[in-house]
Order: C-alpha cells, then structure tokens, then sequence
C-alpha cells in the first residue's frame, strides 16, 4: 500500500519527458510552418490572396474621332467587348461552344477548339457588339469572361477609306492618317483596381483604384465627306464607263492646299480591311507615281513665260512631227505645218510646239522649273508613304530627254504632285503644300488650328494668269471641251500618257488619259484632278474630262460658288472664241 | 494537544462581524455611465459611418454602372447619327424618292458679267 502510495506521489518522469519532448516537438513544427507561411513563402500567399480578391481592369481610352471638315464623323470608337473563354473552366465544351457560336455568329468548330485548348486565357472574339455579349454574359456560361475594349467604326463605310485609313482591334493606327496621327488619337489607358468579396460584391474601402482613361484627341480633316461621296460616285461610273483599269480623283482648294476630296478607285471597306485587296489599300494619289503626259506642258509654259523665252504673240513653225537625234516626234493628231503661238500650243496640246518651246528655255533653266513645282521631291502633306516622284538629274538627260520630259513623258510624279503644280498656277503663282488635316479638338473641346502650310513662289502672279488663260482657251475650244460647264469659265488641261511597261523596258500600248483643272477660271477657287487608267478612250479630254466635269461641277454647286468674269483668250490664238 | 492554544480565543484576531461594502464600489456607476456616453456613441458613430461608407461605395458602383451604361448608348446613338446621315444612305432614300442630281444643261447658273 505504501508502495502504491509512493508511485501516485511521484510522477512518471519518463512520459512527463516524453510529452514534454512530443509538446516541444510539436511546437517546433508548428514554429516551422508558421515560418514558412509568414516569413519564406509570405509574399506568395499573400499575392494568392489578393489574386482572389482583387482584380486589376485594364480600362481602354476611347480613340479620338475623325471629323470632315463640316463635324461629320468619319471614324468613331464604340464599346465593345473581348470574349474570352479559360478551358479549365470550361464545364460543357460542345454544349457551350454551340451556345456561344450561336450567339455571336461564329464558327462552331473553331470556338469548340478554343473551349478545349491548353493554357488558361484564349480569345473567343473581339470586338464583339457589346448587346451581344450582354445576351451571352446573361447565360452564365463556366469559363467564358468578358473584357471591355473600344471598337473602331467608320460609318460612312467606304468614304475616303485610303486617306482616313484604318485602325487594328487593338486601336493601333495601321493605314492612313490613323497611322500617320496614332499617337494624338490614341489617349492613354486606364486602370481600375477592385477588391472583391467571394460573391463579387465590391469591399467598400477596400484597394479600389480608379485611374480614368484618357481619351484621344479629335482630328479634323480637311476633307468634304458630300464631295467626297460624289468624287468616289462619279469615279466609280468614269472606270465602268471607259472600262478602266483604275482611277484617282483629287478635289483641293488650290488657295489653301484643303484636300477636299481624294481616292483611287478600286477602294475598300476599312470596316472589313482584313478583306481588303492591299494595293487598294495604299492612298495612290499620294503613294504611287505614273508618267503624267500632256498635263505637264503647263510646266513648259509656265517656265518659258518667266524666262522670257518666247513672247506670248510670237508664233513658232510647228509640223506634225519632228525628229530629235534617234527619235522621231509626233503630234497626238496629224495636222499641217502650222504657225502657233505658245497659247495655241498648249490649248491644242502640241508635242511638237512645246519640245521646242522647251529648246528655246534650255535644259538648265527648263529643269529648274520642274524643281521649282515640286517634282521630284515629297509634297510635305504628311501622309504616311508619300512618294517623291522620280526626274532623272538633267547632266544625266539623254539626247531625247528635251522632247520627252517637257511633254511629261520620261518623268513620273504623284496625282497630287501633279494636282499641286495646278495649284500654283491657280494661286497666282504662289506653290502651297497640300494638307488633310485643318486641326484637332483637344478634351476642352476648342479646336487647335494646323500650322498654316509653307508656301513658296514659283512663278509671277503676271505668268500665272497668262498660262490661266491658255489653259482657260483649251478648255474652251481646245482638247478640253469635254471639261466645260454650263455658267463658269474652266481652266485645265488634258494629258494623254503613256504606260511603261512593267519590266521597264520601254513603253506599252497602254495609256493614262488625265485632266487637271480649276474653276472659276479667273478666281480660282477649286481644283480638280481626274486620271484613268488604261481606259478603253486613251485620250484625256475624252476619257477624264467628263470626269473631271461631274466632280467639279458638284463641287462648285455644293460649296455655293458663284460664276466669275471670263478670262480673255491668248495674244493671236488660232481659233478665237 | 496544548489546551491553552485551543481553549482560548485568540487576541490578535478581532472580533468578526459583517463586512461593509467597500466604499468605493458606488462610486463605478458615474464611471461606467461616462464610458457608456463616450463609447457608445463613438461606436455607433463608426458603425454608422460605416455604413455610410458603404452605402456611398454602393451608390458608387451602381453610379459606375449607370455611366458605363449611358456612355454606351452615347456611343451607339453616335454610330447611329453618322451612319444615318451617311451621304451613301441619302443618296439611296433620294434615288428610292425620284430625286437626281441635275445634269449639266438643267442648272443655269446666273452671272452678272455673262457666262457660256
């Protein structure tokens, strides 16, 4: 009994120890994890809880809007919304593929193959319509998410498509001025940062960060979207008409340089670009170059008058053709030897009469007037891709070059270079650098006036009314009949160009026909250009004229310009109106 | 056993007798009042600023969603004034109405000096 009394009284050292040793233990393990949960692997956990709990929305800047010059919108952005599916997610794949197909208008197969992919984040559509998704968003599906984004839309559709361009469904300017003023439209992105509770409930004072997009500024053009939409109508039925290859059109305020209207036919839809042919994408009255043919005897003239080569009364023997070292010249139509003074020549187009107007000026002296108007060299319209044309240096002039190059052949320009050099003489002489874009609206709504364009003097005022009024005599009984409009004096000339073959080896039996001109012929107030390519009529003041006709005659109705005195006809004309 | 230790009460232990309430005790009461007008009305000011909180962060979140909403509409009422006043459609709704544009000789221009 004592025994027993002993072994209550004095406790089990040995388990005492043992528990001791098993608390010890324990505690350690317990010490271990705690470290490792708060210390080692603390930033882990802690960046896993707040991934449950806050969600960081990227919030897209609305991407400035394209105004014409009247406040008519030409490109927009709307809200629209990325469907996104995570295949882990994903609970019923044919089910919900078919669903979603169904619902957006998709391919299902491709869809079923996205819900049953790898990884957790692929893209089922953008740019999707956002009353669409709210259809879809309202179904539950698993695995299906929905991001906000903003979606470029052109509502006119195909208006002026090469020179407002196009913008990627990631809002990047990829064509046009979209591209050319990405980062003025673009604005800045925003983000919202939002603690949730488990049932998406926002926690009030949690981490919510609002920072607000910035949007883009509005860019106004100086394109009319009316003329426009007549310039593109009347292009269309011009090409179908004289069953051309292609055309271009060019409308400007040859006072200002204002592009109001300008676009190559074919054209495409920027609302569908990814469709679209790419060489009809390129703005062509900008981009690409052709050999311009008779237009460029205004060049000739305008030089020889300056220069003092030749008197306006003074009357040159000029044949029908005309041999210059290997080759031999001719006038478009057979004609006698004829006394012509240079208003004649240039009114009835001789080719003959203007190399030797040209030889009279001399090769120096009649190369720096081709520099002088701008060929050669980028306009400074800033349009993204502009070429600069291609004149051969004058030491590097063939023997030929004197007849070829002041009738526009052996020489290539832009439409809008060539555009411009008519400009200069309807601007009293004075080259103006053409421009698209009149200003942008910044977030307080005023509009930030374009710096004015650089100008530079080309030719006296006295010069460019005399050739004025040779181009207003073509136009009147020359090879621009087909270019007159009922109550205005027009000025203009015809061209009729030959086509390089592609290899480069020589001239085809293809031809551009053209016709540039301005009206009202003595107070010029708009200009046109119209060029077809390859029409089945090669000659410009059949094929383009007319053309250039319809635009015109529209253009002057639509910004209500009124008739103006008629120009007097050149110093002893052939044929006096 | 020592009876002298047992048989006699022992001097150094006073007489027992009820023990009084402490003095001090009745005086909690103002203590307990005045943390009770302190606390409680700093408590329920929290709580209700809480739930003022709440409320607003709420109010703020539907306003979001009332904006985000509205800001779509704006959007598509714009798409849908400029699509609408596309000069394709009115071409279109003219040429559906008999309208076309004049040909050249049905304008006649008016100029004092004369014109062709």
């Amino acid at each position: 009994m004592a025994a027993a009394r002993t072994s209550r009284a004095r406790p089990p050292t040995q388990r005492l120890v043992a528990l001791l040793a098993a608390l010890v233990l324990g505690f350690c393990g317990i010490l271990t994890r705690l470290l490792l949960l708060q210390v080692k692997d603390a930033a882990a956990f802690e960046t896993l809880a707040r991934d449950q709990r806050v969600r960081d929305v990227p919030a897209p800047a609305p991407r400035g809007t394209i105004f014409d010059r009247n406040g008519q919108a030409l490109a927009i952005s709307v809200p629209a919304k990325e469907v996104f599916a995570d295949p882990l997610l994903v609970k019923d794949a044919a089910g919900e593929a078919q669903t979603v197909a169904a619902t957006l208008g998709l391919d299902q197969a491709l869809v079923f193959k996205a819900l049953t992919g790898s990884g957790r984040f692929v893209y089922i559509a953008r740019d999707v319509d956002v009353s669409l998704a709210k259809a879809l968003q309202a179904m539950n599906l698993p695995g299906i998410g929905f991001l906000d984004e903003r979606r470029r839309s052109y509502p006119d559709g195909a208006i002026a498509p090469q020179v407002v361009g196009f913008a990627g469904v990631d809002g990047e300017g990829l064509a046009g001025l979209e591209l050319a003023y990405q980062d003025l439209l673009a604005g800045r992105a925003g983000r919202q940062i939002i603690e949730e509770d488990p049932s998406g409930t926002v926690i009030p004072q949690g981490a919510n960060v609002d920072q607000p997009p910035v949007p883009g500024d509005n860019l106004v053009l100086t394109i009319d979207r009316q003329i426009q939409f007549r310039a593109q109508e009347a292009l269309a039925a011009a090409v179908r008409r004289n069953r051309a290859k292609s055309g271009t059109v060019i409308v400007m305020d040859p006072r200002t340089g204002e592009i109001l209207a300008m676009v190559s036919y074919p054209w495409f839809d920027p609302n569908d670009f990814a469709a679209a042919d790419p060489q009809y994408v390129r703005n062509r009255a900008v981009t690409d170059v052709y050999e311009p043919g008779s237009v460029n005897k205004v060049i000739t003239a305008a030089a020889a008058i300056q220069e003092w080569a030749i008197n306006l009364d003074e009357r040159l023997t000029v044949p029908d053709s005309y041999q210059m070292y290997t080759k031999v010249f001719h006038d478009a139509h057979f004609h006698p030897t004829e006394k012509m003074t240079l208003g004649d020549i240039i009114a009835y187009s001789s080719n003959i009469g203007t190399s030797e107007v040209a030889g009279l000026l001399g090769r120096a002296r009649f190369a720096s007037y081709l520099y002088r108007f701008g060929l050669n060299r980028s306009t400074g319209s800033g349009f993204p891709g502009e070429a600069p044309g291609l004149l051969p240096r004058p030491n590097k002039w063939s023997g030929t070059s004197m007849g070829t190059i002041p009738i526009g052949q052996g020489v290539a320009v832009t439409p809008l270079q060539m555009a411009n050099v008519y400009a200069t003489i309807a601007n009293g002489g004075v080259w103006t650098q053409p421009r698209f874009v009149l200003g942008t609206v910044g977030p307080d709504g005023k509009l930030v006036s374009a710096p004015p364009p650089q100008t530079h003097r080309v030719v006296s005022a006295e010069t460019a009314q005399a050739v004025s009024e040779m181009l207003a005599y073509g136009v009147d009984v020359g090879t621009g009949t087909e270019a007159q409009i009922p109550g205005f004096w027009v000025a203009g000339k015809t061209g009729t160009a030959r086509k390089v073959r592609a290899d480069g080896t020589g001239y085809s039996d293809k031809y551009i026909a053209s016709f540039i001109g301005f009206a009202p012929a003595s107070r010029p107030e708009l200009l046109v250009a119209a060029i077809l390519d390859e029409p089945v009529t090669i000659f410009g003041g059949v094929a383009a004229a007319p053309l250039f006709q319809d635009v015109m005659r529209f253009s002057l109705s639509r910004l209500r310009i009124p008739p103006a005195p008629r120009l007097p006809i050149p110093a002893h004309a052939l044929k006096p109106a | 056993m020592n009876g002298r230790a047992g048989g006699r009460p022992d001097r150094r232990r006073g007489r027992l007798r009820v023990a009084s309430r402490p003095p001090g005790r009745s005086r909690r009461w103002p203590f307990i009042l005045i943390c009770a007008l302190l606390v409680g009305p700093l408590v329920l000011g929290v709580v209700t600023l809480q739930a003022l909180v709440s409320q607003s962060s709420f109010r703020m979140q539907q306003l979001v969603r009332q904006n985000a909403t509205l800001q779509q509409s704006y959007g598509d009422l714009k798409l849908e004034v400029a699509e609408l006043s596309s000069p394709s459609r009115i071409f279109d709704e003219a040429r559906k109405l008999g309208m076309q544009i004049p040909l050249p000789g049905q304008v006649h221009p008016l100029s004092p000096e004369g014109s062709p």
